[in-house]
C-alpha cells in the first residue's frame, strides 16, 4: 500500500493512495461528532407583545406595530377556532374532532392580504385545553405573518 | 486418481511448500475502498445534521415539548420547566404538579421566590460580563469591542412545558414568572420538519 507499483513487465502501472491517515482522519470525526451530536432540536418561540410581559421604567415601550387598531384574535375554543377580525367574526368548528388548522391559516392568509403591514395579533385559549393547542395557534399566526403575537389571559369569548 | 494417506492435508499446499522454502511471499490486501465511502458517507450526514450551539437547556424525560415550525434558535435564559409531576427551575424541583394545578389563578410563590433568586443570579453575571466587555473597551487595542449587546439579555425566561397540560397551568406559570420580574418569555418548542408542514397545507 502507498506505492507505485510497475507491473512484472513494466507496461502496467498502478497507483495506490495511502489511504490509513485518511481512515485515521475520518475515525476521529467521526467519533468526535457522534460524541458532541444534539440529536433533540429545541427551540424557542417568542411572544411579541406579551401581556404578562413587566413594564419597568428603563424599558423603552415597544412601538406600536402598523394597523394595530384592526383588532386581530384568534380564540382557541374546545368547539374550535374563532377568528375576530375587524368588526367580521369567523367560527371553524372541528372537523372529524380536530382543529381546523387549515382553515384557521387559510384566513389567517387572508387577513395578511387585506391588511399586509399589521403584524400584531392576540391569542386565546380556554383553560381546559392542552398547552400544545396554544403553540398550534402561535405557530399558525406566525407563519401567515404575524409575527407581535400577544398571549391573553382572559378565556376565550 | 492417487490414493493419500488418511489425515490432515492443506488445501493450498503447494503456496505454503513454496512459502516455506522462501521463493514466494504471500500478501493479502485488504480493500479499503467500502469503509472508506461508508466513513464519507457517515461524516457528510453527521456534519450536516451537526448542531453548533448545542443543548443549552435539561429536558426531563417525561416532558414531551410542542412541535412548531415557525421558530427561533433558543438562548440561554432562566429555564422553568412544567412537567406532569413537578414544576422545575433548571433541574431545582419546586413544587408538585399537583399542587399547582389545586391552587387557584394565583401566583405560584415558592416558584415565585426561586425565579427570582434566578434572574438575580443572571443579572450578576451579566452584568460582570458586562464589565470585563467595558474594560476591553477602554483599551484600545482591542478590536472586540463593537459589539452589539442586549442589554436585557438577563431577564428572559424560558418556559417548557409538556404538550398535554392544561392552558390554565401554563398561565399560573407565566403569571408567577412575569410577577418575578421576567421581562421576555419563550415557550421552549421542538423544530418540526419544514416539508412535513407542508404536507398538512401548513
Amino acid at each position: 500500500m502507498g506505492h507505485i507499483s510497475s507491473g512484472g513487465s513494466g507496461r502496467k502501472k498502478t497507483f495506490e493512495p495511502n489511504l490509513v491517515p485518511f481512515i485515521d482522519l475520518m475515525s476521529v470525526l467521526i467519533t468526535f461528532l457522534l460524541i458532541t451530536a444534539v440529536w433533540t432540536q429545541v427551540s424557542m418561540m417568542q411572544i411579541g407583545t406579551s401581556l404578562y410581559s413587566k413594564k419597568t421604567q428603563d424599558t423603552p415601550p415597544p412601538p406600536i406595530p402598523k394597523d394595530a387598531d384592526v383588532p386581530l384574535r384568534v380564540d382557541v375554543k374546545p368547539d374550535g377556532y374563532k377568528i375576530i377580525l375587524a368588526k367580521q367574526t369567523i367560527q371553524l368548528p372541528l372537523i372529524a374532532g380536530e382543529f381546523d388548522d387549515v382553515g384557521l391559516k387559510a384566513q389567517l392568509e387572508r387577513a395578511k392580504q387585506l391588511y399586509p403591514e399589521k403584524t400584531d395579533g392576540a391569542i386565546a385559549v380556554a383553560d381546559e385545553l392542552p398547552y400544545e393547542k396554544l403553540i398550534r395557534g402561535m405557530d399558525i399566526m406566525l407563519n401567515a405573518g404575524f409575527s407581535a403575537i400577544s398571549v391573553l389571559t382572559g378565556a376565550p369569548k | 486418481m492417487a490414493i493419500h494417506k488418511p489425515g490432515e492435508r492443506f488445501r493450498y499446499n503447494k503456496i505454503l511448500k513454496k512459502r516455506q522454502k522462501g521463493k514466494r511471499e504471500v500478501t493479502a490486501e485488504l480493500s479499503l475502498t467500502a469503509m472508506v465511502d461508508m466513513f464519507t458517507v457517515l461524516v457528510v450526514f453527521l456534519l450536516q445534521n451537526y448542531s453548533a450551539t448545542g443543548e443549552v437547556i435539561y429536558i426531563p424525560k417525561e416532558v414531551q415539548l410542542p412541535k412548531a415550525a415557525k421558530i427561533k434558535e433558543l438562548k440561554p435564559s432562566v429555564v422553568v420547566t412544567l412537567s406532569n409531576k413537578e414544576v422545575l427551575i433548571g433541574r431545582k424541583s419546586i413544587i408538585t404538579y399537583d399542587a399547582v394545578k389545586a391552587m387557584d389563578y394565583e401566583v405560584i410563590q415558592p416558584l415565585l421566590e426561586e425565579v427570582k433568586l434566578a434572574l438575580q443570579k443572571s443579572k450578576e453575571e451579566f452584568d460582570a460580563k458586562l464589565q470585563q466587555r467595558l474594560k476591553k473597551a477602554v483599551n484600545p487595542e482591542d478590536p472586540v469591542a463593537s459589539e452589539e449587546e442586549d442589554l436585557n439579555a438577563w431577564n428572559k425566561v424560558t418556559v417548557q412545558a409538556d404538550k398535554g397540560i392544561d392552558f390554565l397551568t401554563v398561565k399560573k406559570v407565566m403569571l408567577t414568572v412575569s410577577e418575578a420580574g421576567a421581562g421576555e418569555l419563550n415557550f421552549a418548542v421542538m423544530k418540526e420538519v419544514e416539508k412535513k408542514a407542508e404536507n398538512n397545507g401548513l
